[in-house]
């Protein structure tokens, strides 16, 4: 393995101040005495038959048998539970770079092990490791912070907050005048949550998510309280503590508005968290109330008539499955039907759907900061090819962490293609005309 | 004297060496499924049994699974190597004709002709061999394997090429004893060993066929 240490603050003042007590309390947590029975079955299990190297696209992109998905597991609990607290200060910080800058967590691996061993998770718990022992990227700790402060992602305070919410609905007023943006409405059906960066420097995407809300006739809500921000890089940082206060106030504060349902953005990693990870970590096995993702959402309006197609979309389009709702949801039929009946145009990437490769963004990596950029875009070149092949002028990619990723590897790899939400094809090219009060 | 040892072996030493066999596999699963009742109790919350069977049904079906397809010579070796050396030792004739020496089977037990045991065994020995070079020659392969990965499959070939060669007369009783001999060694480290991964990875599979299934609703093949 030939890795040279990043410029990062975080893993390299975070290895000067490290307590080998704590290290030895958090092997025994994670790895030894405490393991989670998973991780003891994958590491009694796995028989080293590098079948899983295919699936990463790390490894496809370099060829490089260090990046494959086992060689991350190698290189990390192997070598903590064959080192124990031993392990040298240049190798625990090695741990967290693989950790957290050479792994999306997107767990395609685990459909390429024949005996489906799961290598996201055990990542997840290096990851949770290196949070104990104080040893994480800066960049995505910094959101970590943010998070524990207010609640969201980006430091938004929660007057910002509100004020970007009015602006955007005044400025959808433009377009249409009876439009409105209700924050705090009770026994709304929909609760509608963004994650931290829409506020901060999306905006449009509210404007937008507002036009086809208002269009469509739906009754719903925003808060105009912390509980906001769906989204999650503690969990990604392996701080599920932090991941539990934040899910936590998620879920009460569309319950304190008596909503009956959960509508989340076009995000991948929150989605994972609210219906999967975070909810888990508060003990329940389901949601406490319904949750459905953004593309689901729309397919459900279109599939009631309540967004009807007003012109189609004129380009060659692709579609790009996002690992936590696709491999995660399987969303992938639904988001097809709505894109294929606005863009007659529609070629399909391959690999697609479950099979889909990630966009190396994911995963809290595209949150790790410019450290890592060259890593994540040379480690997917093969994300690059498959686009190329596609001879698309749009991919469609409906999650926040996937569009960073690939707007990087087009730009990186010359691949003049444009990057669409499905929010932003449907704002374009539905029938507005209809005014659903009259 | 090798005669005696050889009965030694094949009567008292077996019957001690598969009871332990069998009671440590139960022990090592039995182990796994209290411990996640403690320590990992989501494992057994989201065990979904109609997603888990979905999952090892098709990654049983040969080639269906993806990753199959992509490494079509490596999986029909393995399937191959694995058929081999389950059928033979248990339904060679020789072994059956012993056991029945020590035990009245109320059946009549199923048995494979001789000739092809003989093809089987030899079968297992290439593709053993096959998958030993894949672990030096293929790159992936070879950055995951140590030693002892080596040294297992060596481990667990040496009782068929010692079987194929005692069949054929050849090293007379010596070689019958180093196979009856290297079996009971193989029988006895089996469940301490990643050959565990015959029971356990139907516990990995059920598990990530659960949450495939059951939770994110999508294929995991």
């Amino acid at each position: 393995m030939k890795r040279e240490l990043a410029q990062d603050i975080g893993l390299r003042e975070g290895i000067k101040r490290i307590d080998r007590g704590k290290i030895k309390k958090a092997i025994d947590l994670l790895f030894t005495k405490k393991a989670e029975t998973r991780l003891k079955l994958y590491t009694s299990t796995c028989i080293h038959c590098g079948l899983c190297a295919e699936a990463c696209h790390f490894y496809m992109s370099h060829k490089d048998p260090s990046y494959m998905p086992i060689a991350k597991v190698q290189n990390t609990i192997w070598k903590l539970l064959k080192e124990g607290a031993n392990v040298n200060n240049q190798d625990l910080a090695l741990i967290a770079q693989i950790a957290y800058t050479e792994c999306n967590l997107c767990r395609r691996c685990s459909m390429y092990c024949p005996f489906g061993i799961d290598i996201a998770y055990q990542m997840a718990m290096v990851r949770r490791f290196c949070h104990l022992i104080g040893v994480t990227p800066q960049y995505i700790q910094d959101t970590a912070h943010s998070h524990a402060a207010t609640m969201n992602q980006m430091w938004v305070k929660e007057d910002e907050w509100i004020d970007s919410v009015q602006w955007q609905e005044e400025e959808a007023r433009e377009e249409l005048p009876y439009l409105r943006i209700p924050l705090e409405k009770y026994e709304a059906d929909v609760f509608y949550s963004v994650i931290g960066p829409e506020p901060k420097f999306r905006s449009q995407l509210i404007y937008q998510a507002a036009v086809i809300m208002n269009v469509a006739g739906v009754n719903w809500t925003m808060p105009a309280t912390p509980g906001w921000d769906n989204s999650d890089m503690a969990m990604y940082v392996g701080d599920y503590e932090l991941m539990g206060r934040l899910k936590k106030i998620h879920f009460e504060t569309a319950l304190r508005l008596k909503c009956k349902k959960i509508v989340m953005g076009e995000c991948g990693h929150a989605f994972r968290s609210v219906y999967d990870t975070g909810t888990r970590w508060l003990g329940w096995k389901e949601p406490p109330l319904p949750i459905i993702h953004a593309v689901q959402f729309y397919y459900e309006l279109f599939k009631a008539g309540k967004i009807k197609v007003g012109k189609t979309y004129p380009k060659k389009v692709t579609f790009h499955d996002p690992c936590n709702i696709v491999r995660g949801r399987g969303l992938q039929e639904m988001a097809r039907t709505v894109v294929k009946a606005f863009c007659p145009d529609f070629v399909e990437m391959h690999p697609n759907r479950e099979h889909n490769y990630c966009c190396s963004a994911g995963g809290g990596v595209i949150n790790c900061g410019p450290p890592y950029k060259k890593t994540r875009v040379k480690g997917n070149k093969v994300k690059a090819e498959q686009l190329k092949r596609t001879e698309a002028e749009v991919v469609i990619a409906p999650c926040h962490n996937c569009h960073g990723g690939l707007e990087d590897i087009i730009h990186h790899y010359g691949l003049n293609m444009e990057i669409k939400f499905l929010g932003d094809i449907i704002y374009e090219c539905m029938d507005k005309s209809t005014h659903p009060e009259e | 004297m090798f005669y005696s040892i050889y009965t030694f072996l094949v009567e008292e030493a077996f019957f001690y060496v598969f009871s332990f066999f069998c009671i440590a596999i139960i022990f090592r699963l039995a182990y796994f499924t209290l411990h996640s009742l403690q320590n990992d109790p989501i494992v057994l919350k989201f065990f979904n049994l109609k997603y888990a069977l979905r999952s090892l049904i098709n990654w049983t079906i040969p080639f269906k699974a993806r990753n199959m397809r992509l490494n079509p010579i490596t999986f029909f070796v393995s399937y191959l190597f694995h058929i081999c050396i389950i059928l033979v030792p248990i339904f060679y004739s020789g072994h059956i004709f012993i056991l029945e020496e020590y035990i009245d089977l109320p059946f009549e037990p199923p048995m494979l002709p001789d000739i092809l045991s003989d093809v089987l065994t030899f079968l297992a020995l290439v593709s053993g061999i096959f998958l030993l070079l894949r672990r030096i020659i293929y790159p992936p392969a070879r950055y995951v394997s140590s030693s002892k990965d080596f040294g297992l499959l060596l481990l667990v070939l040496i009782p068929f090429l010692t079987g194929f060669l005692a069949v054929r007369g050849i090293g007379g009783d010596f070689l019958l004893f180093l196979h009856v001999l290297s079996a009971e060694l193989l029988l006895l480290i089996l469940p301490f060993t990643r050959i565990m991964h015959m029971f356990l990875g139907l516990f990995s599979r059920s598990y990530t066929g659960s949450e495939f299934g059951a939770i994110r609703h999508a294929k995991d093949w």
